[in-house]
């Protein structure tokens, strides 16, 4: 008896207890919030800064981010000095450089298309030093990327790092055909859509201070995450390590938005809230603004890795199960295309013995995972 | 067996052989005896003459020696202190004495059998006392029911009773362990009056004087009762026995402890049995979920510390361990309560009237008290669980008079971590142990001393980085004394200590240590008067030293760059006197009327910033720092606290009570995530931070139904809270040099109603409660910088209103029972995002309004079986298993609802803690 109780026990521990996580819908709310949001840095000297300005929107909303086009966005210095920066469109307003005066202090200004006029505070350029260094160690979740760099000045203190990670990755099956404007083309070397190059920038905010330490020191922070089995080191990887440094107040923002969105889960949250930046709406002083303007120089570094410098990765493609199929009679190609042109849904490959074949265009045209065919410049 | 064969000697002597006068003795006695027991003057005259006493431990417990003598014949010395009571004495040849005590029914012997002129003992025949039955082996019971039908004369006899009244008093045992009985009820059944026993077990009991039969029932127990005469004040222990349900037995209640008698409302008791029977995660007797199971008590979810009693937060609460504060309660996430099942003995929750000797916190006090150990032989307990497995081992030293129950209890495993669903939990390990320490000693009849002594200890490591420990260290010694009859007192002084630390150590330039520690030294003195039969009066001071040391940082290493970071420590002195009266006005009518007045010193040394008047505190209108000197009194805070309740008997089987409370907390805990997690730290009262206050009035009926075999209940309640402490958003807690530009002051409501149904007795017990409660809190003070929901009232995290609560036990024969527990409760309130929005590379979630929404509603079923092994009394070891199943219908009761960002997406998640049933088997043994 007790020996079956016992063996039950076991049985029961091994297979049975465990707590889970579901997905949840939250209840839809009709929040007309439409709040302005403001993101960007602006960077002074020759790197090139963009603001980004975009609306909240409701949580059933899966679409993108609606764009605040037309809004005319300036930096305007203590001194009364204003910079416009351009509209480049889908609600981008950049500038390819900014040369402000270190000595001064800088704000955002945003006159939005509803008339509404806003006014970041007033900051000072703040001075980010050097990366010191950049490597990479493999560990067995995967690739991690640390990042070393100090001031000696010891202002910095806090720090933020933006990544823009780019990979090269290549889709199933090389197509030679190509379907322009109704006719099939061969399509010659620079045409070829089996090799791409992805870019994205890590969507979590990564941030740290030094500000507990005697020295503005930073010793190997993990800035990068490339899980084991990752697309991003199937073939070569790269990413670019943008260092900027913040003032306290927006180090608390960036890494009180990181608390709530991010490290979540646990068994002990935090009470989640929203944190108002330091953005406001100058004739409404009662809205909420999201976003946090940032003024300060640009450090940067590039590193790269390739597969042949991990082990044991078990990239598992994306493709692995695409197969080539023979087109039936009456074999003709433009059956798989509609004729009012693209989105297409199949790729030629090739012919056999005057049958054209084709696959799915996820495994005969890479571009339709994300990338693009153009080798980015900086590429080795 | 020793005494049972000192009195077969003795009553052989008496029928077999002629005794010698005393007078022939020349042996001298010397020696000051002052307020010792009767057997503790036998071993004292034992060790120094060849003396040999001979006595039943039972007729002389009464006896309270008192004298001092030089050279004087032991006769003269015996004479002097038998002279009021009726107990006789021979002595022989041999140096034997024999004492024994004149019995109401008495039989003549044959005149030449003693000479009538020496000999001042009559032989007695005691029914249920004879020769025949000390042949047997259960010399116990029938001790028992000679004790029944014994006559106890109290105080010294005389012809007849004289006017006026007379006080009765002592102790209530368990016959079997010699443990006091809290909570017995001593009574008379006409007229209708009675007592109970304190802590301690003791009771104080005015009567007029005459003849009497006390009725003594107890929980648990076989009711039982005392034929007195009542001469005089004077002492009568009490034993009585577990109450052990024949195959047929009828099951007699008694009334007198009932819920409809008791004065305190919103008082709920439970016995370590109780506690035992409710269906527990990991098949380990657990006090804090037994208390969960009560009406008006909550939860803010399954792995979470500390509990919320009547829309309290878990630091209102007072929760002590033989008077000792216990800081953190739990272990391990909050699923295992920090208290050792085999060391409890009962508990009891205060939540509407609070007696006015407790104080310090607004909401309740959870009053755990533990076992003293068995006075009659060693033995032990423990068990082997899933998780966990304990051991307990009590027992007399060198005699009865000292007793000492020492107990451990250990994790040797962590599989649960890994259930956890989040990836951090799953690399880490954790681990608990604490151990327990309880001696008492009854120097004499009138001073018993107690050592309680408690050390817990909790560690986890997360993400095989980051080491977190927390320890509960306790110490108490506690001295009773008895005056008279009528007044005695209990001195306790002790240390309570809590701390935390967190270390972490892979980053060598970031490695650090954090540690947080509270001391609390107290002091305090509780005595009781039982003036008349109407007053029963309750007095006494307390005084606690705070030492709070609210965080230091330092480097983990040498490599470390950690520059130390140390905040000021914190000290104060909470000092409290109270009085109250607790008045029969009629049969009827009984009110209890308390005052407490408390006052907080804040003290030296520290350094107190000033801030701009009118302003909201932050650091940019800090104008100027005092600095105060060691022991400066900075700033001091003091109020009445007034305790007012009040019963009226509709009926025999009904009634109606109405309470009134104020409480002031000088101490909070400071914590923004939405459980209590065991790295939160303790703040006390500063000249910024207010102490808490709160009042609380509650109206109960009570209604017993089927002679008293059901007590069913219903309780309103209206609370107001002002001071309560709620957070800025993203406040800084730990390592924040001004922590008061930081909180938020708020003020608090709560109201509800608890329904309870009850059997407390009998084959099938247990009970069904339903609760209604709200709390809402408001922070409208547009001078604190920021307002929480434009200072509307707000539900406060454990706002859970509806509540429902099922234990059920049915004890199917002696050896098997099973037990049911349902739980059903509103989903706790949560904060739902509102807007989505892109920012820094991924979608975001936009929070608006504090706790708006509410997680799914819980529910939970609990199954447990108790298996006994075979109940033979001369086994070594019993043992018995537990079989458990929680949550059996294998329910995903969400613990909490989040959003987190995943590839630059928001992604909403419930997370449950168990998300299935959990089957647990435990093995208990007593030897």
């Amino acid at each position: 008896m007790k020996l079956t109780w016992f063996a039950f026990l076991i049985a029961v521990l091994v297979l049975g207890p465990s707590g889970c996580k579901q997905v949840y819908t939250p209840p839809v709310v009709n929040s007309n919030s439409g709040y302005l949001v403001v993101d960007g840095v602006l960077f002074n000297g020759n790197d090139s800064s963009i603001v980004k300005l975009s609306r909240t929107r409701s949580l059933a909303d899966s679409s993108q981010p609606a764009p605040e086009s037309g809004a005319a966005v300036s930096v305007v210095s203590s001194s009364g000095m204003e910079y416009p920066l351009t509209d480049i469109g889908n609600g981008s307003y950049g500038a390819a450089q900014l040369n402000l005066d270190g000595s001064l202090q800088y704000q955002l200004k945003i006159m939005s298309v509803d008339g509404n006029e806003y006014l970041s505070d007033l900051t000072d350029i703040r001075v980010t030093p050097p990366i010191d260094s950049v490597y990479w160690r493999q560990d067995s979740l995967g690739v991690a990327v640390y990042l070393t760099t100090h001031d000696p000045t010891n202002n910095a203190r806090y720090y933020r790092w933006i990544v823009d990670e780019t990979w090269q990755y290549h889709t199933a099956f090389v197509s030679l055909l190509d379907y322009v404007n109704g006719e099939v083309v061969f399509r010659d070397a620079n045409n070829r859509v089996y090799d791409c190059y992805r870019t994205a920038t890590l969507p979590e905010i990564n941030v740290a201070t030094s500000n507990k330490l005697s020295n503005d020191l930073i010793y190997q922070k993990q800035v990068i995450r490339v899980p084991t089995a990752s697309e991003k080191l199937s073939f070569e990887y790269s990413a670019m390590i943008k260092q900027y440094t913040l003032t306290k107040d927006a180090f608390n923002y960036w890494n009180n938005l990181a608390t709530n969105t991010q490290n979540t889960g646990s068994l002990f949250d935090r009470q989640p809230f929203t944190q108002q930046g330091n953005i406001h709406c100058v004739n409404k002083p009662g809205i909420p603004v999201i976003g946090y303007i940032s003024f300060s120089t640009l450090q940067k570094q590039r590193i790269f890795i390739s597969k042949n410098d991990v082990f044991s990765w078990n990239y598992y493609p994306y493709y692995a199960e695409c197969e080539i199929s023979s087109l039936p009679p009456p074999n003709d190609p433009s059956l798989l295309f509609p004729a009012t042109g693209p989105p297409f849904f199949f790729t030629l490959i090739g012919t056999n013995n005057g049958t054209y074949l084709f696959t799915d265009i996820r495994c005969g045209d890479c571009r339709n995972h994300g990338g693009t065919t153009t080798k980015p410049s900086f590429w080795p | 067996m020793q005494k049972l064969r000192k009195y077969l000697s003795f009553l052989s002597v008496f029928l077999f052989f002629s005794c010698r006068i005393n007078g022939q003795v020349n042996k001298k006695i010397s020696g000051d005896f002052q307020g010792i027991t009767f057997a503790q003057f036998v071993k004292s005259v034992e060790s120094v003459t060849d003396y040999r006493f001979f006595y039943i431990a039972d007729q002389v417990d009464s006896i309270t020696v008192n004298i001092s003598v030089k050279d004087q014949p032991l006769s003269v010395v015996l004479d002097r202190i038998f002279q009021h009571s009726d107990l006789h004495y021979a002595i022989d040849d041999e140096l034997e004495v024999f004492v024994i005590k004149k019995f109401s029914i008495q039989t003549k012997l044959p005149a030449d059998f003693f000479n009538s002129k020496n000999v001042k003992a009559d032989t007695a025949k005691i029914p249920g006392f004879e020769e025949d039955d000390y042949a047997e082996e259960k010399p116990v019971l029938k001790l028992k029911s000679s004790a029944e039908l014994r006559l106890y004369t109290i105080g010294p006899k005389t012809n007849s009773y004289k006017k006026g009244k007379g006080t009765v008093a002592g102790y209530v045992r368990d016959l079997k362990s010699g443990e006091a009985i809290i909570g017995a009820t001593v009574s008379l059944d006409d007229p209708p009056i009675g007592v109970s026993t304190d802590n301690y077990g003791y009771y104080s009991f005015t009567l007029p004087l005459g003849p009497h039969t006390l009725l003594i029932s107890s929980i648990g127990m076989k009711d039982t009762r005392r034929r007195i005469e009542l001469y005089a004040d004077g002492k009568l222990n009490i034993d009585m026995e577990e109450f052990i349900a024949g195959m047929k037995a009828v099951v007699v209640v008694s009334e007198k402890n009932s819920n409809t008698g008791r004065l305190n409302m919103g008082t709920e008791r439970l016995n370590i049995k109780t506690i035992k029977q409710i269906p527990v995660v990991f098949g380990e007797a657990d006090v804090l979920r037994a208390v969960l199971a009560l009406p008006g008590v909550t939860s803010v979810g399954e792995a979470s510390t500390g509990f919320n009693v009547r829309g309290g937060s878990a630091d209102q609460n007072l929760v002590l361990f033989n008077d000792a504060s216990i800081y953190n309660s739990s272990h391990f996430f909050g699923l295992f309560s920090a208290f050792n099942p085999d060391v409890i003995k009962g508990v009891e929750l205060y939540k509407s009237s609070i007696p006015e000797k407790f104080g310090g916190r607004l909401s309740s006090v959870l009053d755990i008290t533990t076992r003293d150990g068995n006075k009659k032989k060693i033995s032990g307990a423990g068990g082997i669980g899933p998780l966990t497995t304990r051991l307990s081992l009590e027992g007399p030293v060198f005699n009865e008079n000292t007793t000492f129950l020492i107990a451990g209890r250990a994790t040797y495993s962590d599989w649960l971590l890994k259930l956890i669903p989040n990836d951090s939990y799953k690399n880490s390990s954790a681990g608990f142990y604490d151990l327990n320490l309880h001696v008492s000693h009854e120097m004499n009849a009138k001073n018993n001393f107690f050592i309680t002594g408690y050390f817990s200890n909790d560690q986890f490591r997360l993400n095989s980085d980051t080491l977190y420990r927390y320890q509960n260290k306790n110490i108490n010694l506690k001295w009773k004394h008895i005056f008279n009859n009528k007044l005695n007192g209990v001195i306790t002084v002790g240390y309570d200590g809590y701390d935390y630390s967190i270390a972490s150590s892979q980053n060598p330039v970031n490695a650090y240590k954090f540690a947080f520690q509270i001391g609390q030294t107290n002091f305090r003195s509780d005595f009781t008067l039982t003036a008349n039969t109407k007053h029963s009066i309750n007095f006494g001071l307390s005084s606690e030293l705070y030492k709070i040391q609210p965080g230091t940082f330092d480097p983990y290493s040498k490599q470390s760059l950690v520059v130390p970071d140390h905040i000021q420590g914190e000290q104060a002195l909470e000092s409290a006197f109270y009085l109250g009266d607790h008045m029969v006005v009629s049969p009827r009518l009984s009110v209890s009327a308390g005052i407490r007045y408390s006052i907080f010193n804040y003290l030296g040394p520290h350094d107190v910033y000033h801030y701009l008047p009118d302003l909201p505190l932050n650091e940019t209108n800090i104008t100027d720092t005092t600095s105060y000197h060691s022991a400066k009194f900075i700033k001091t805070y003091q109020g009445p606290e007034f305790r007012i309740s009040a019963r009226y008997s509709l009926s025999d089987a009904a009634s109606v009570k109405i309470s009134y409370n104020t409480l002031r907390q000088y101490i909070h805990l400071l914590s923004n995530t939405t459980a209590i997690s065991p790295t939160d730290i303790w703040k006390l009262s500063d000249p910024s931070i207010q102490p808490q206050f709160g009042d609380q009035i509650s109206v109960g009926f009570y209604k017993n139904l089927k002679s008293n075999t059901i007590e069913t209940s219903i309780e309103f309640y209206y609370k107001h809270i002002e001071h309560y402490l709620d957070y800025k958003s993203g406040a800084t807690l730990l390592l924040n040099h001004h922590i008061e530009t930081d909180v938020l002051n708020t003020r608090g409501k709560a109201y509800g109603a608890e329904l309870m149904i009850k059997k407390p007795s009998g084959k099938l017990n247990g009970w069904l409660s339903y609760t209604y409660s709200r709390t809402l809190l408001q922070q409208d003070d547009k001078l604190a910088g920021e307002t929480i929901n434009d200072g509307k009232y707000y539900p406060a995290n454990f706002d859970r209103p509806h509540n429902v609560n099922f234990i059920g036990n049915f004890q199917i024969n002696h050896r098997f029972s099973i037990s049911l527990n349902v739980n059903y409760s509103t989903g706790r309130p949560i904060t739902l995002p509102t807007a989505l929005y892109d920012l820094g590379g991924a979608e975001r979630v936009y929070y608006s309004q504090r706790n708006e929404y509410r997680i799914p509603d819980y529910f939970r079923t609990d199954l447990s079986m108790n298996i006994e092994g075979n109940h033979k009394i001369k086994k070594f070891k019993h043992s018995s298993w537990t079989i458990g199943v929680y949550n059996l219908t294998a329910r995903k009761n969400p613990y909490s609802i989040f959003f987190v960002e995943e590839n630059g997406l928001v992604k909403g998640y419930k997370l449950s803690i168990f998300g299935s049933a959990i089957p647990s088997i435990t093995y208990n043994f007593r030897f």
